[in-house]
């Protein structure tokens, strides 16, 4: 059992970005099946497949699918032959080829992106971005402040919901209603801009500036094994890009007869 | 890269905590993007896609500097990472493409012009945009040219009336609150309540 989350997240974010490139040009529908098994397994040899993780995909999933009969119906695609009808509606081959492959690209994205995100803890990212990525500094720290705020707005929405109750703030059916989402969102980032403002004047207040040269109590580091992390990716992908190619079955961006 | 545009810590925290906010807001989104999907397919896509650029009108709406629609943008897509979202780094680069979009309307004013119109141009320059990036990313080209346009004409409709009108109408909503007073939004809102 590879322990992902020891590895540094801008490796991880390298190893997402390679695979997410190498989606981008690929255009047939077995090497971007064999790139989705590999991520499958990836994804199963680092027990990184929860429940919420698979329910966070299901949109993914119908979009998939979307793209896989919208194609098959209408890709331009030339000498095509109809495999099947419905109504007045006719699939062809070649679409639903076409299909395939964009259904297999977006699963793999989704995939590989879904393994990144439950295997990273957000503070050592933003750690690893400031340090790795020469990120300002002031912007990271604000994320991070401003994640704190995500529990309290919770509240903050509660107690909205409760004032609204006390008030006596008339309740319509839903078409009668002009504007629920607004008579919540309003108070609720008026009260989180004041909040920030606050935060913000009490972190000068403490010294912290926007471009200063500072010191960190934790320090991500790149160590050997994410330069190992980030080739293994790139081997990864390429032997299974290469093993289409010798199969004959890779169409990259120059044999691909699109626009 | 924050001393150039004159950002200051204020101005930094308070588009953080929009990019949260806008940032849940589009993760909870992507559910509505589903069934719309289910529906009307990849032109549903279409419809509900302005509400992804949001967080950079809006910010861009209060705080009137340049660079604040992209680095909004930006930053909601990085809330969205940390809250694990399974477009992961995708969501980045399509993010950057949609604050680009929006960007660019308000440099062409110089960043000086925060009217209606600009600010649903602004939404529609994200759509345009955001719509080249689908365009590869996705594998339209595939489809008919008519369908195509019409994937486009939905885009932009929903990017101006979602993004630019429903931005334009949480800002002054803030406004009202006095909420903004630092602001230059609330300050010109102060500003023409004295005129008056």
């Amino acid at each position: 059992m590879i322990k992902l989350n020891r590895f540094n997240p801008t490796a991880k974010l390298i190893a997402n970005v390679i695979i997410l490139i190498t989606c981008v040009v690929i255009f047939d529908h077995k090497t971007m099946l064999a790139l989705l098994c590999a991520s499958i397994l990836f994804g199963l040899t680092t027990n990184s497949f929860t429940k919420k993780n698979l329910k966070a995909l299901i949109p993914f999933l119908l979009f998939a699918l979307a793209m896989l009969w919208m194609n098959a119906l209408w890709a331009r695609v030339e000498n095509a032959q109809v495999i099947g009808s419905l109504g007045p509606l006719e699939f062809t081959d070649k679409g639903l080829i076409v299909g395939l492959s964009l259904c297999f690209r977006v699963l793999t994205i989704g995939i590989t992106s879904t393994i990144f995100t439950t295997n990273t803890d957000p503070t050592e990212l933003m750690l690893s971005l400031i340090k790795q990525c020469r990120l300002n500094p002031g912007i990271a720290y604000g994320i991070l402040t401003a994640f704190r705020f995500l529990p309290t707005m919770e509240t903050d929405l509660a107690t909205i919901k409760g004032a609204h109750r006390v008030r006596n703030v008339k309740k319509h059916k839903w078409y009668m209603e002009k504007g629920r989402w607004y008579k919540y969102a309003i108070p609720l980032l008026a009260t989180n801009i004041r909040k920030a403002e606050r935060v913000a004047l009490a972190m000068e207040a403490r010294g912290f500036e926007n471009n200063q040269k500072r010191t960190y109590y934790k320090t991500v580091y790149w160590k050997k094994r994410d330069t190992i992390f980030v080739l293994c990716t790139l081997v990864m992908v390429s032997l299974v890009v290469s093993f289409s190619a010798y199969k004959g079955w890779l169409v990259g961006f120059k044999r691909w007869q699109g626009f | 890269m924050t001393e150039k545009w004159g950002w200051t810590l204020k101005d930094i925290i308070v588009t953080c905590v929009l990019a949260v906010a806008f940032g849940a807001l589009y993760m909870g989104w992507v559910s509505v993007w589903a069934l719309a999907n289910g529906v009307f397919g990849p032109i549903g896509l279409d419809m509900v896609y302005g509400v992804w650029f949001m967080a950079s009108i809006t910010a861009a709406y209060i705080i009137r500097k340049p660079g604040i629609a992209f680095g909004a943008e930006m930053l909601a897509a990085l809330a969205e990472v940390l809250l694990g979202t399974p477009a992961g780094v995708s969501v980045f680069l399509g993010a950057g493409i949609q604050g680009i979009g929006c960007e660019l309307i308000f440099a062409a004013t110089r960043w000086k012009n925060y009217s209606t119109p600009v600010l649903m141009l602004a939404g529609m320059g994200a759509s345009v945009t955001s719509f080249i990036y689908n365009l590869v990313m996705f594998g339209y080209t595939k489809f008919p040219l008519s369908m195509l346009l019409l994937m486009l004409a939905i885009r932009l409709i929903s990017g101006a009336v979602f993004a630019g009108l429903c931005g334009k109408l949480i800002g002054d909503g803030l406004a009202a609150t006095g909420a903004l007073a630092s602001f230059p939004l609330g300050r010109e809102r102060a500003e023409k309540k004295v005129e008056v």
